[in-house]
């Protein structure tokens, strides 16, 4: 049990460090906008014209 | 009876684009993916129409939300922005960058889902001279840059309107770098507290429970001392906030929910330091890091729904820019216009109204005839006739025809700014009421320290060697988490809850007191009726045809935008070929060539006039039920046709809500601006029994004053600029979404959409509110009540202590998510 001695300090060390990126990413505004980032992947636009036989919703 | 049978058809009844039930009359189609589908009004099928010249009808087929209801007449559109290409205008929103290029943000309205910010985006890119746009959903707003050589920044305004959604420049003001600072702060303080918190925990883990596992005894040491040096930055960072509201609190002599909260992560550090340098003793610093996240992240919660609805607010504010229409005398004799910003405006100044506008300074008409509609101001619910040499009123609406006005107060002498003063006056006098959950925490305080000094004087004579792990654990056990979270946790669902109804809430106080309001007062034009003439009866004499009658008369209207046109319009089904050779005379009537034949329509003075008495306009006898209307005749040169009867009537939802709230046994009276006979109408149908009309803005006050010395709690519901300094006096106020920006400002609650059973809804919320707020601390005392006892005489062991206060926060919580269900 005594590599506790060198873990939980080694914790400690990276816990420091999590802490020092999540300070990066709220700065840099990494959280502003949660909504449209996981939307875009599917809108983005692509040069395939779109299929004509799923139109319109209502039917 | 046939938009009877269009309205029950599912899929046919709804407006493809907005998705609105379809009204009766002229159907409208667009072409939309090779098929036609129905559209509401013209608005709605223009930008359907451009969304499919752009390409973008994909759009119909990811969206997730009905698109915005667009303006009727998209062709006026980029006139009506015309006034931001304004040099001095753009200065305050328009950054130049060192290439040329120009760079804004604007503000939008109407987005429902992510795949309106990829319209947008799309449709600009595809503007000549558009470099770069980017939508942001959660703020909806957009970053744009673009070459001003090849594109008017009026044009980026005019292809976001003609898609439907609103757009206006954006100065992000101080107050809102301010906000957006501050919640970068408390985002990195949570994520402090629960980063360190779950090292804690792990450690505490075993702590509890490695005795039992075969953990050596000896390693203990070491995972107390770890937990201590993790749980300083959660103390000397992530609990500031909790330290420096105690200590505000304690200069202020209020003991608010800050100083328990301060107390009690003060002394659970300092017993657990003092068991950490003796070696006995537990160590609560698992407790300090719960304690704080879990109120960081209900406080964040709660901040996070009001900037919302606050930004909504804000953006509803933008939308219109403060500008007018400068007449300058060119030498050669003529004049031309210029846009300028109001606040460049000078006495003496002439400035040109076109009809529609609001007129944006005190001043005197010198030519033009019309009608200005004061509604907003004076609660007066028909436009007045103002000609050359009348004085008109900043904030009011001319209707009719243009007016040239010659600029006679500005600044802080007009009539606006005098009300403004007014209000903000009336707000410095409101009483400041602590809140509930407040006023709780101060009793609960003293009571607390009270016991625990008790408890430690028993144990000093008892047993001196037990007085301090005792004392502290008492204190600790007593920490008043679930007390704290008790009332932000039900304030946040809360402020959701009525955000999703349409009712912003712009004050922290304001559902506490909307759930306690006992007496509410309502203004009338505009809040209780639609501030809009309806038509109410149309008579005709012995043989005559009503409908024809109606015809015409919406003929003769054809292009007013006169309240009185406006209604006959709005009850006449079908489309109607205009009148020719129009004459109007504003506050009047109208006449002109309808089939052939001339017609007369308006006032019953003027009809007489035109026809030379050859017509019979006397009013038969006024029933009594009817109230006071509007009376407006049609006739030819030899007949009288019809009589149109007009009036303001009641907002939907207004009776039920008169009712609802009288039900509860809540006195409800009406305060309004207009003449008796009008007030004592509307109150009769709404079901009012105290009404009180012709109040000028500072009898109002004056009113609800004298009302307020009874000890109600009051609300005080009003649309317009009179009401405003009622609505900053009242305990809690709400005002009517679209009626005046000062009327908004004053109040702690924005009802948008101006649904009076939204408001109702809203009422309920916040009365339930209340409720679980009482529930939630009456669980918390209980809980301590319980506890205490058993912490004074030393049967409470550091995991029953954890586990008793996560227990208690959780309930709290869960009992307020009880409010997001409505």
């Amino acid at each position: 049990m005594d590599i506790l001695f060198l873990l939980i300090p080694m914790s400690l060390l990276f816990v420091g460090l999590i802490a020092l990126i999540f300070n990066w990413a709220v700065r840099s505004g990494q959280y502003e906008d949660l909504e449209k980032p996981r939307h875009d992947i599917l809108l983005d636009d692509d040069d395939r014209p779109p299929p004509r036989d799923t139109a319109g919703r209502d039917q | 009876m046939s938009s009877v049978i269009i309205e029950c058809d599912g899929s046919l009844s709804r407006c493809f684009h907005c998705g609105q039930p379809m009204p009766g009359g002229a159907r409208l189609e667009a072409v939309v993916g090779g098929s036609a589908r129905p559209m509401c009004c013209h608005g709605c099928k223009a930008a359907a129409e451009t969304i499919v010249a752009c390409g973008l009808d994909r759009f119909y087929r990811m969206r997730t939300g009905e698109a915005p209801r667009p303006d009727e007449q998209p062709a006026v559109l980029p006139a009506r922005f015309a006034a931001f290409d304004d040099p001095v205008l753009q200065q305050r929103f328009v950054v130049r960058l060192p290439d040329g290029d120009s760079e804004a943000t604007l503000l939008l309205d109407g987005i429902a889902c992510a795949a309106c910010c990829w319209l947008i985006e799309q449709r600009l890119a595809g503007l000549d001279g558009l470099k770069d746009a980017r939508v942001n959903y959660a703020a909806h707003t957009a970053a744009v840059r673009w070459d001003p050589a090849r594109l008017a920044f009026s044009g980026i305004l005019a292809a976001v309107a003609q898609l439907g959604y609103h757009a206006a420049p954006y100065d992000a003001g101080a107050a809102e770098l301010q906000l957006s600072r501050e919640r970068g702060v408390q985002l990195r303080r949570i994520g402090i507290a629960g980063l360190f918190g779950m090292q804690i925990m792990v450690l505490s883990l075993a702590l509890y429970l490695g005795a039992d596992a075969g953990v050596d005894p000896g390693l203990a040491p070491l995972f107390r001392w770890s937990a201590g040096v993790l749980v300083l930055p959660i103390l000397l960072y992530s609990a500031v906030p909790f330290f420096r509201g105690a200590a505000r609190g304690l200069r202020a002599h209020t003991f608010g929910m800050d100083v328990p909260v301060a107390l009690g992560i003060a002394i659970a550090f300092l017993g657990s330091i003092h068991s950490l340098l003796t070696g006995t003793g537990h160590v609560y610093f698992d407790s300090i890091a719960m304690f704080v996240f879990i109120l960081l992240c209900g406080r964040f919660v709660e901040f996070s729904v009001r900037r919302r609805a606050a930004a909504q607010w804000d953006r509803l504010q933008r939308i219109q820019p403060a500008t007018a229409t400068r007449l300058r005398a060119d030498p050669g004799g003529g004049h031309s216009e210029e846009v300028v910003p109001v606040t460049v405006l000078e006495i003496g100044d002439q400035v040109r109204v076109r009809p529609g506008e609001t007129i944006p300074v005190d001043g005197k008409v010198t030519a033009g005839d019309s009608s200005v509609n004061e509604a907003l101001l004076t609660g007066e619910s028909l436009p007045a006739r103002r000609g050359p040499g009348d004085a008109v009123i900043g904030g009011s609406v001319n209707v009719e025809s243009p007016l040239c006005i010659q600029v006679s107060r500005i600044g802080a002498e007009s009539r606006l700014a005098q009300i403004a003063r007014l209000a903000r006056d009336a707000e410095s006098t409101r009483p400041e009421g602590g809140t509930f959950a407040d006023r709780v925490a101060a009793r609960f305080i003293g009571r607390l320290l009270l016991i625990a000094l008790g408890v430690a004087l028993f144990w000093w004579f008892r047993d001196p060697e037990r007085w301090i792990p005792i004392t502290i654990s008492v204190l600790v056990i007593t920490c008043p988490c679930a007390l704290a979270l008790a009332a932000p946790a039900a304030l946040a669902a809360a402020t959701g809850t009525l955000l999703r109804l349409g009712l912003l809430v712009r004050r922290a106080h304001a559902v506490e007191s909307l759930g306690r309001a006992m007496l509410f007062v309502f203004d009338k034009t505009g809040t209780l009726t639609t501030g809009e003439l309806q038509v109410v009866a149309v008579r005709v004499p012995q043989g005559g045809d009503a409908a024809a009658g109606l015809a015409a008369a919406a003929a003769l209207e054809a292009g007013s935008e006169h309240p009185v046109g406006r209604a006959i319009r709005a009850v006449q089904r079908g489309s109607v070929a205009p009148a020719g050779a129009i004459r109007t005379v504003a506050g009047e009537g109208v006449a002109g060539t309808v089939a052939g034949c001339e017609h007369f329509l308006g006032t019953p003075a003027f009809v007489a006039r035109m026809t030379d008495g050859r017509v019979n306009v006397a009013a038969p006898a006024a029933r009594e039920e009817e109230g006071p209307v509007t009376r407006v005749v049609l006739a030819t040169r030899a007949a009288l046709l019809a009589e149109i009867l007009l009036s303001d009537s009641l907002r939907e939802g207004a009776r039920e809500l008169v009712r609802y709230l009288s039900t509860h046994g809540h006195g409800v009276r009406l305060f309004s601006g207009d003449g008796g006979g009008a007030v004592a109408a509307i109150a009769a149908q709404a079901g009012i029994t105290h009404a009180e009309g012709g109040l000028l803005p500072a009898r109002k006050l004056e009113r609800l004053n004298q009302l307020r010395t009874t000890g109600q709690v009051i609300c005080m519901t009003g649309d317009g600029v009179n009401d405003a300094p009622v609505l900053a006096a009242a305990d809690v106020s709400v005002a009517v979404g679209g009626g005046a920006d000062l009327a908004q400002a004053s109040a702690d609650i924005v009802m948008l959409g101006g649904r009076l059973d939204a408001l109702r809804a809203g009422i309920d919320v916040a009365r339930r509110t209340l409720r679980i707020m009482r529930q939630n601390v009456g669980w918390a005392i209980a809980y301590n009540v319980i506890a205490v006892p058993l912490a004074a005489t030393g049967q409470v062991t550091p995991w029953m202590a954890a586990l008793g206060m996560s227990l208690s926060s959780l309930l709290v919580v869960m009992n307020a998510s009880r409010l997001v269900r409505a």
